[in-house]
């Protein structure tokens, strides 16, 4: 039975004439590990802001797990595990004491409240340093404890805003094998970043946000299927003549034939059996290849391809 | 207090260097009062050969629970007037105003912080202000009365700036407001009455009729009331009637307004429950402003 953790309907914001977001839609479903990608000022924070009952919308309508939360007076969302882009902290608090202060916020006291600090530093590897002041933790250990904080309620939605940004490698990792036990513990999980390949390696779906808006969204192997095949093929031949141009610019799946010499630049939509198929007729038809392989995508040729597509 | 609020607030002060720096600092500002008036005072009596006058001791209990609360009148805001903004500041505030605490639970540990701060601040002076029992008196029960009516008007401080805290946009804008705010309350609220006595006594000098005079007189008179929402004036009044000098207090009030003798008689107590009563009207505020979604 699928069961719908986070539904929006119809999400718009605009600050000072600027939509931030456009009559967004999305659900997400629960026990799934939802990224959510964008370039800077795609509206990320916001969405997320607006679920976690920071930010009131313009219009549209915000439903985790059936209950509606869009309303005037915020409403403590125990539901809702809420990490922000920064790793805001106290200074002069050790990590125990920093995980104590928000146990209580939450309303744990005495031993509850202890066995639950205990239990969210274990889960993030950072119980050794529970008595290490906040403020001198790196940033990839802040983000761990931030984690531990958001997950102190025990909530079932977790919000994390560019979790991995600013972090080197290992650190990106710490956190995905976080992610991968919560989710495999039943959380579902919206995480946001500008980053398409950071969330395609922890990631069951992806949606994609441009200028408010949602253009695609779906499991992460479609997603990246599609970004591979946004990425241009560029062909350098030995010598280009008449009839291997009218092949290129006659064949179904190339569109935006670019021609600079011997070498050629494309959109080509196929994937790599397609691509394969073309490398197999072009030899076939005589031409002479130097080289041929996809260049460095982004997000915006992404988009350009997915807003043509429409 | 069980409130995680108020005692992470504590444990974040206590371990910074600037409380400690506001301890000294507080009391060497004390003690250098204490030691100038006391030389001022009684030094005059040594070189003539007499010996200390009760009177001078209830003057120097008077001048130092006035300086001490003018003191405390600066530092109070200091505060509670970056309570909600240095939160928003430090980029703590979502993370804080999501936990599933009530908003309330909020604003009454950042009040508590402050007044406790206070009232440390009170009690490390306690040394210096004990100077004046060395000569008599003043009863211990005087030294308690006055802190517990510091311990009411920091509450009353505080609320003004938790609610510009809980309004403004950042810290600088918060805190000139709430120092704004109680610079009219102790100055402005004594100069309004300045300006009518000035304009009453000129009305009486220039009126050619006196039935006309006394009315105009009577009605800029019972403007005297403003001075019930000075927090100064409340303890200039404690301390005037804990040295025995309220007739003095009386004639004061009556010198520049008209106020019926009930309200004379109990000015402390009233003027404490009006500025209780608005300090609970800026708390109620500043839990609806923080709880309000961000549009």
């Amino acid at each position: 039975m699928v069961i719908i953790m986070l539904e929006i309907q119809d999400l718009s914001k605009e600050y000072d004439t600027h939509m931030v977001l456009d009559s967004m839609k999305l659900h997400i479903q629960k026990g799934e590990l939802f990224g959510l990608v964008g370039p800077n000022g795609a509206g990320k924070t916001t969405m997320i802001k607006i679920i976690a009952g920071l930010l009131e919308p313009d219009a549209g309508l915000v439903m985790i797990d059936g209950k509606r939360t869009t309303t005037k007076e915020r409403r403590t969302h125990a539901k809702i595990g809420y990490m922000p882009d920064y790793s805001g902290t106290y200074p002069n608090l050790t990590v125990y004491e920093y995980m104590d202060f928000y146990t209580q916020m939450n309303g744990y006291k005495g031993k509850d409240a202890k066995k639950k600090i205990e239990e969210n530093l274990e889960l993030v590897n950072l119980y050794s340093k529970k008595e290490e002041y906040v403020d001198v933790l790196s940033r990839g250990i802040k983000q761990r404890l931030c984690l531990a904080r958001c997950l102190i309620s025990e909530p079932e939605l977790l919000l994390l805003d560019e979790p991995t940004s600013g972090l080197d490698p290992r650190a990106r990792n710490d956190i995905r094998m976080i992610l991968n036990t919560l989710r495999e513990k039943g959380k579902t999980i919206i995480i946001s970043s500008h980053l398409l390949h950071d969330l395609s390696k922890m990631c069951s779906h992806i949606g994609i946000l441009d200028k408010g808006k949602m253009i695609t969204q779906g499991p992460v192997e479609d997603i990246l299927q599609m970004e591979e095949q946004a990425k241009p093929l560029r062909i350098r031949f030995t010598e280009v003549n008449a009839s291997l141009l009218k092949f290129l610019d006659s064949h179904a799946l190339i569109n935006n034939l670019t021609i600079d010499g011997a070498q050629a630049t494309m959109h080509f939509q196929g994937d790599s059996m397609e691509e394969a198929k073309l490398l197999t007729a072009l030899i076939r038809n005589g031409a002479g290849i130097c080289y041929f392989a996809r260049e460095e995508g982004s997000l915006e040729r992404l988009f350009l391809q997915i807003t043509k597509g429409e | 207090m069980d409130n995680p609020i108020f005692k992470k607030e504590q444990k974040v002060r206590a371990r910074s260097p600037k409380l400690m720096l506001l301890i000294v600092g507080y009391n060497l500002l004390l003690l250098i009062l204490m030691v100038v008036a006391y030389v001022s005072i009684y030094g005059e009596n040594q070189q003539i050969g007499r010996g200390a006058r009760y009177q001078d001791t209830l003057i120097l209990y008077m001048l130092i629970g006035v300086f001490q609360f003018v003191l405390l009148l600066l530092i109070v805001p200091a505060f509670t007037a970056g309570a909600i903004t240095g939160e928003k500041e430090r980029q703590t505030f979502d993370i804080l105003i999501t936990a599933n605490r009530k908003p309330l639970a909020i604003i009454i540990g950042k009040l508590g912080a402050s007044v406790s701060t206070m009232l440390l601040l009170i009690v490390s002076s306690l040394p210096i202000v004990a100077v004046v029992f060395s000569v008599g008196g003043v009863s211990i029960a005087d030294i308690f009365m006055y802190v517990i009516v510091c311990f009411l008007e920091a509450v009353f401080i505080g609320s003004i700036g938790l609610f510009f805290s809980s309004v403004s946009k950042n810290t600088t804008k918060s805190t000139v407001a709430t120092y704004v705010t109680i610079l009219l309350l102790v100055i402005g609220t004594a100069t309004v009455l300045g300006i009518l006595y000035l304009v009453v006594s000129k009305q009486i000098n220039y009126n050619e009729f006196a039935a006309e005079a006394i009315e105009i007189v009577t009605d800029l008179k019972s403007a005297v009331w403003i001075l019930l929402i000075n927090p100064l004036v409340t303890v200039v009044a404690l301390l005037m009637e804990q040295t025995g000098n309220e007739s003095m207090f009386a004639q004061y009030i009556n010198q520049v307004g008209r106020c019926n003798t009930l309200i004379l008689e109990h000015w402390i107590a009233i003027s404490i429950a009006i500025q209780t009563v608005v300090a609970v009207v800026l708390i109620y505020l500043s839990t609806k402003n923080i709880d309000r979604i961000k549009k």
